[in-house]
Formats: C-alpha cells, structure tokens, sequence
C-alpha cells in the first residue's frame, strides 16, 4: 500500500512541477500490490513490486529516499518467505526487526559522526525552515532566535553556534536517543516500551520533518516488534494516511505535507 | 527452496544491508556524498545545502572570462548537475556541461566549470564556499 502511493505521489509531484503523468509504473506496482494480497499470487506480486520499487529508486535516483529503498528490500523479503508457515513467519519478523535496528543505530551514529548534533548546529541551521522554527522556537530565546532568523543561510552567514542549553540537549538526545532505542529495540526486556517510545520519537521528528510515508513505514517497522498482530489495526490508519498523501497531491485537500 | 537455502539468502541480504551503511559512510568521507541518500540512514545528519556553478571560457590567448550567453541546452545541463551534485558531489563531475559549452562556440580552447559548494563549518559554525574547478580543451 505504501509502495503504490508512494510511486503514485511521485507521479503526481512529476506533474506538479510541469513534467507529464507517466502511467505504466503506478499501473505496474497497483497491479503487484494487488496481487501480493492473493495468497496464490503473493510470492510472484511481491517480487515483481521490488522490481517496481527498484524502478522507482532509478527514477528518482540519486535524490531517492531511503525509504524506498527499504520498501524494495521489505518486498523482496516477503517474496522470499510465505508467512502462513510459522517458521517463516518468525523469519521474517525477525528480519524485519533487525531491520529496524539498523536503521535506527546509523540514523544516530551518522549525527554523531558528521558533529552536526554534539554543538546544536542542526537544528539551528533548520531554525530557518519554518516547519522546523515553529519546533525549535520553543527551545531558543527571542534573542537567539530572533539572530538566527538574521542569517540567510548563505556563504559568510553565521554563526550557527548556541548556547541555549535547552536546544543543546535536546539536540544530543536526538542522536543519543536513536543509538539508544536500537539498543532498547534489539533487547527483549526493553522492546515494548521502546517500541512505544519509537513511534511517539517518529512522530515528533515527522511533525517537522513531514516525511510522511517515511514516518508510516517506519512505524509500521516498529510494530512488528509487539509480539501481537498490532499491523492489522495499523493498517486503516496508514491507507487513510496514503489517501491524504494523494489527495493533498492531487490538490484537493489544503494541506501542506513537504 | 528449503527453509534452509531461504534462510542463507536472508542471511546474506541481511548482512549486506547491514553493513552497507559503512560503505554509504566511506563514500560521504571519499567523495563528499550527501549522508541523507544511498540507505545509510543519514537523513538530516547535515544541511543540505545547494551548489553553485560558475563557467569560465577561453578564447584564443584571452585570459579565461564568464561565459557571456548561456545556451538553454548549457542551462539545463547545469540544473540537472546541480541536481545532482546536491547529492552526489564529486561522484557527479561536469562533464556533460563542459562538453556543452565546448560545443557551442568554436572559438572556445577551453572551459572551466567551478563548482561553488556552500558547507556549515562545524567548528566555526559560519557558512563557507567550498570551490571545485574543473578543466575542458578542445
């Protein structure tokens, strides 16, 4: 579901910016989608929804995003297994758990390394975007807040420097929060509450950040780390999600998600 | 295929997506890639912010100069670099634009494209233009 919207909305903003609606692909991967949910068709609907996602990350390369990597990894794995045998069923929950895992430890690791979060430049370059302003705003004071709105982000402005000790913390928790939860996910006496900690996390971040079906997929990630079926109740809220995707893109609904 | 063989194909594929991002973050470190693509799950580990581009040409013994018209067919080659360097930086060169402009005037010995890379010092916390020349002969 997240695979066809996604190339769907890729379409869409094509033709948004002036470029024409090319059909074959959505076609290609709705068809897939549709036939990844008929028991006798999935392995064959799922492999071929890969070869659509892997499609798709050329189009768009190198400007993909990551999540639609994940997305043609994701099918190729439930091309691979049949979860109706419990064995494999295990399989690729725990792959999809490892997954997550991942995903998180590089996400803060590579804050860490790039020494963008350690001193808060980050999130006070982002101050300038105003989705991520009306977020930090609450952490700055006027006077730091009202400096940083001065830069425009080009050479010789700054600097980006603070010293609000509450946009500096909260700057280190990202990262240090995102190594950590990795840990908390991977170790079974901590899963469940970092799994609840993980999806309050994405959502934050996504309030700014707005990369929606990235957030969606994400989530879903991290529900596979309940031992119930928490997926199934997910499932309408992440295609009422999709529908809004598609129609904001569409522009029938005021709402701005990029 | 046996549980068995699906399990060392996962296994590989897993390993693999496991370890990519080391690889993803030896290309940022080698070629100055953006952390934010590739699967490294760098996503907002830097400011992402657009390159310049600047086309100087020479003409017989003339010192090099700006390019004084630029063709649509340059312009758009230059979009579609800058597009792409955002991300790809020195694994995406001018190539393409410096044999453009090489094309379109004969009096033209030599081009050189500077790429014009703005970066958020992270010890000064000032933004500073990083610049790349690269040189095209007829």
């Amino acid at each position: 579901m997240l695979s066809i919207t996604e190339v769907w909305e890729y379409e869409l903003e094509g033709l948004k910016l002036g470029g024409v609606f090319s059909w074959p692909l959505p076609v290609f991967v709705t068809l897939c989608g549709g036939a990844a949910c008929l028991p006798a068709w999935r392995r064959l609907g799922f492999f071929s929804l890969a070869m659509g996602m892997a499609v798709a990350v050329w189009n768009a390369f190198p400007a993909t995003g990551n999540h639609v990597y994940l997305e043609c990894f994701l099918c190729l794995i439930c091309a691979l297994l049949d979860p109706v045998r419990s064995a494999e069923q295990q399989l690729l929950t725990r792959s999809v758990r490892w997954i997550g895992c991942v995903i998180m430890f590089f996400a803060g690791v590579q804050k860490l390394v790039h020494g963008y979060y350690t001193n808060g430049l980050m999130p006070s370059y982002l101050f300038q975007e105003p989705r991520f302003g009306r977020i930090f705003g609450w952490l700055l004071p006027a006077s730091e807040a009202q400096r940083l709105h001065s830069y425009n982000g080009l050479d010789g402005s700054g600097p980006y420097l603070v010293s609000a000790p509450a946009l500096l913390l909260a700057s280190n928790a990202v990262w240090i929060f995102e190594i950590a939860l990795a840990v908390a996910l991977f170790v079974a006496s901590t899963r469940r509450a970092a799994v609840f900690a993980g999806i309050v996390f994405v959502v934050l971040v996504e309030s700014g950040a707005r990369e929606i079906m990235f957030g969606v997929l994400f989530v879903s990630v991290l529900l596979m780390f309940l031992s119930t079926d928490a997926n199934r109740f997910f499932v309408p809220i992440a295609a009422v999600v999709c529908v809004i995707v598609l129609l904001t893109q569409l522009g029938w609904l005021p709402v701005e998600l990029h | 295929m046996t549980l068995a063989r699906k399990q060392q194909v996962l296994t590989a594929g897993l390993i693999g997506f496991t370890l990519w991002p080391l690889a993803q973050m030896e290309l940022v470190h080698r070629f100055g890639i953006s952390p934010w693509k590739l699967a490294g799950w760098g996503m907002y580990a830097t400011p992402r912010i657009s390159p310049g581009l600047a086309i100087l040409v020479q003409e017989g013994d003339q010192p090099p100069a700006p390019m004084p018209t630029v063709p649509p067919e340059v312009r758009v080659a230059c979009q579609r670099l800058q597009r792409k360097r955002l991300w790809l930086r020195d694994l995406a060169p001018p190539d393409e634009v410096g044999r453009l402009v090489l094309a379109s005037k004969r009096e033209y010995r030599r081009v050189t494209v500077i790429l014009l890379q703005p970066v958020l010092d992270t010890t000064s916390g000032m933004v500073r233009t990083e610049e790349k020349a690269y040189d095209y002969n007829r």
